[in-house]
């Protein structure tokens, strides 16, 4: 059973979002370039419709994974303040499954592929039980 | 790789991918302001050089490439 | 799901290959207590929501977004700049999907531009 980094409320120390579009709820595990996220889709969730999490919720948590993984680093060297990180740029979106429905845990892979200044590129991968439901790349600026 | 050849690769590869006649990209001309780059599309430039020669510029080192002829020398060092 | 809570169409016009709105964001959506709690700024998501349901608006259909080209947030947005916002869409018909081209903007500033495509649902 693995053991989290960060989970429910401590990821507060990662991110500067809050309710109602805190859209990541764990750091599973982090390496040098890789961080894995995961969140519980809440059918009171602004991003939701109908018991489903729209696509604008998906891009938001997966900016926020990415977002956490960038403050989760800086933390590494001692920056204990979460990052203020906008999403720059969101290129090669595509939804390949179903839209997550509320009670599934949706979980996402953030690769770091480049950093430039404050502009960093991910890859991102996104699935539902295991299955890919949607992959881009982003950039986020921090 | 010869130079002519690495310098003839990187105009055809960034003129290609940021929409330039490479007629523009010359030694002495400012990689930002020929190539219209952003610090969004830098970043692109960065990715393209990095996949195309196996040279991965170090983020430090960003700021002081700033012509084309730095970014040949640049290249060919690391390429050696 | 955002249009009149979190924006408002002021206006809406046909152009050649699509469409032209002015839109108006509203400053006291809730979702700017949490993006950012003293610092209200606009999510990126939020706009490219704004760009889906004006072309549903548009097309008078439901939309699924199934892919993203590049979408380019190029200045920030807060919601006190986007009291008054330009939407320009082109739009192009495939069976059953639509490929949009979109720019937010305003005076002159872009702050979001646009390429991906909409599945009809």
């Amino acid at each position: 059973m693995e053991t989290p980094l960060y989970q429910g409320d401590s990821i507060k120390k990662l991110l500067l979002q809050r309710e109602p579009i805190l859209m990541v709820e764990t750091l599973y595990t982090a390496t040098e370039d890789e961080a894995e996220t995961g969140l519980t889709v809440d059918a009171d969730n602004i991003f939701c419709v109908d018991g489903e999490l729209t696509e604008p919720g998906l891009i938001e948590h997966i900016a926020q994974s990415a977002s956490a993984f960038a403050s989760y680093k800086t933390s590494l060297d001692g920056n204990n303040e979460a990052l203020l990180g906008y999403i720059g740029e969101v290129k090669k979106l595509t939804i390949t499954g179903d839209l997550p429905r509320s009670g599934q845990e949706v979980r996402t892979t953030v690769k770091i592929q480049q950093v430039v200044g404050n502009i960093t590129l991910f890859q991102a991968q996104t699935t539902v039980d295991g299955a890919p439901i949607a992959n881009c790349q982003m950039k986020l600026s921090v | 790789m010869e130079r002519s050849e690495l310098i003839s690769k990187v105009n055809s590869v960034l003129a290609e991918e940021f929409e330039v006649e490479e007629s523009v990209i010359t030694p002495d001309a400012n990689i930002k302001e020929t190539l219209q780059l952003d610090s969004l599309s830098l970043v692109d430039m960065v990715a393209l050089i990095e996949n195309t020669f196996g040279v991965k510029i170090v983020g430090s080192d960003m700021p002081k490439i700033q012509t084309f002829g730095i970014l040949y020398d640049y290249l060919a060092e690391r390429m050696k | 799901m955002l249009k009149d809570s979190y924006f408002r169409i002021i206006s809406k016009e046909a152009i050649e290959s699509g469409f032209r709105f002015e839109v108006s964001l509203i400053e006291s959506h809730p979702i700017y207590n949490g993006h950012f709690p003293g610092n209200p700024v606009s999510p990126g998501v939020c706009s490219i929501q704004m760009i889906r349901e004006c072309v549903e608006e548009a097309l008078n259909k439901k939309l699924s977004l199934k892919s993203i080209n590049v979408c380019r947030f190029i200045t920030l947005l807060t919601p006190q700049k986007g009291v008054h916002l330009q939407l320009e869409i082109n739009l192009t018909d495939n069976n059953d999907s639509v490929d949009a081209k979109a720019t937010i903007s305003d005076d002159g500033i872009t702050y979001v531009s646009y390429k991906g495509t909409f599945g009809l649902k």
